[in-house]
């Protein structure tokens, strides 16, 4: 097996990248690949608590890569896909404990056993960034539609094509359509026009993904949730599928009458358009 | 009829959407446009080797740098010819 590194990246913090990571790659696992998520987010490791896995760590990706451990023994199994695997971020070190040559080899390692190795990257540009790129054929940019998420989200760009990775695709996250809608937001035009990318994914805000993080649960798994079908979308297409996009704007229910079938779990415009 | 009455009072603010639009244009054309110290030191080292070749240059007294005004950013030098030319 040859699999494909990938990296979910961001330049700033809080756009929504852990959670991004965690329901790509279990919506993955779910279409039958085999799926490795390493969280290189080394000192502030959050992916474990994501995915609910984080009393099930006892090897870290530091163990693995400075050999206290072999890589089967820090790959620790989903609880709900079964191809899915997680290798978490030591949380007692600092960022700069691993090299980015060992991050490498890891990743090649893992892509002869995984069709999928999502890496996901720490916010910032420093040496966690560039360790966390280095392995990459492709790159997943997290952005929100704000103006300091944006301006971060262009300088990363233009890292990532600086290190040749030529395959950047956006996920805009947290669209409120409600505020595009009244003119209080930039929508997602405005942001592939400013960017200059293609998206792979254009997220609701969805208050179901702070209850899915509490209780440990991707929200992939909600079937009612919006953001949750968005990322099975981006799953698919991932995995090659031609899925077109569906603006969270269009999507969302306006009149009382499509509310109250949103409510009921009849939601025509969404199953019209997948 | 409250979304239009709420786009109305947006539009009489400034429409945050369009004031974000232009900000975040505005900042990416500034980093866009940033120019590292080893940039500018590559430039200063071309230019100074291209006059050369046509006038005979002090680079010792050369000032070499980059100035902002407001969205524009302006290429400064300063090239002193050696004495006696």
């Amino acid at each position: 097996m040859s699999g494909k590194t990938i990296v979910m990246t961001s330049g700033k913090g809080g756009v929504g990248k852990t959670t991004a990571t965690a329901n790509v790659g279990t919506a993955l696992a779910l279409r039958s690949n085999r799926v490795a998520v390493i969280d290189t987010d080394i000192g502030l490791r959050n992916l474990d608590v994501v995915m609910g896995l984080e009393n099930r760590i006892v090897y870290d990706l530091v163990d693995v890569v400075e050999g206290r451990c072999r890589l089967e023994q820090a790959l620790i199994r989903d609880k709900h896909a079964g191809d899915l695997y997680l290798i978490a971020a030591a949380q007692t070190r600092d960022k700069d404990c691993i090299t980015t040559q060992q991050l490498v080899s890891l990743c090649k390692r893992l892509e002869d056993d995984f069709d999928y190795v999502i890496v996901d990257c720490p916010a910032g540009i420093e040496q966690g960034f560039r360790n966390a790129i280095a392995a990459a054929q492709e790159a997943l940019v997290v952005t929100t539609p704000e103006v300091s998420a944006i301006r971060d989200a262009d300088r990363v760009i233009g890292l990532l094509q600086a290190a040749d990775i030529r395959e950047i695709r956006l996920i805009i996250n947290r669209i409120n359509p409600a505020m595009v809608r009244q003119g209080n937001m930039m929508d997602a035009s405005d942001v592939l026009e400013m960017l200059a990318m293609d998206a792979i994914g254009l997220v609701p805000a969805d208050d179901r993904v702070i209850t899915s993080t509490n209780s440990g649960t991707p929200v992939v798994y909600d079937a009612q949730s919006a953001s949750g079908r968005e990322f099975v979308r981006i799953a698919a297409r991932i995995d090659g599928e031609h899925l077109p996009l569906i603006d969270p704007v269009d999507e969302t229910p306006t009149s009382i009458m499509d509310k109250v079938r949103n409510i009921m779990g009849i939601n025509r415009r969404a199953s019209a358009h997948v | 009829m409250f979304d239009l009455l709420r786009k109305n009072r947006a539009r009489g603010r400034g429409n945050p959407r369009q004031v974000a639009r232009e900000r975040v244009q505005s900042a990416i054309r500034r980093d866009r446009m940033e120019v590292s110290a080893p940039q500018l030191s590559a430039l200063r080292d071309s230019m100074l080797c291209t006059i050369g070749e046509h006038l005979p240059v002090a680079p010792e007294f050369t000032e070499f740098g980059i100035q902002r005004d407001g969205d524009e950013l302006f290429l400064i030098s300063r090239v002193r010819l050696q004495q006696g030319h």
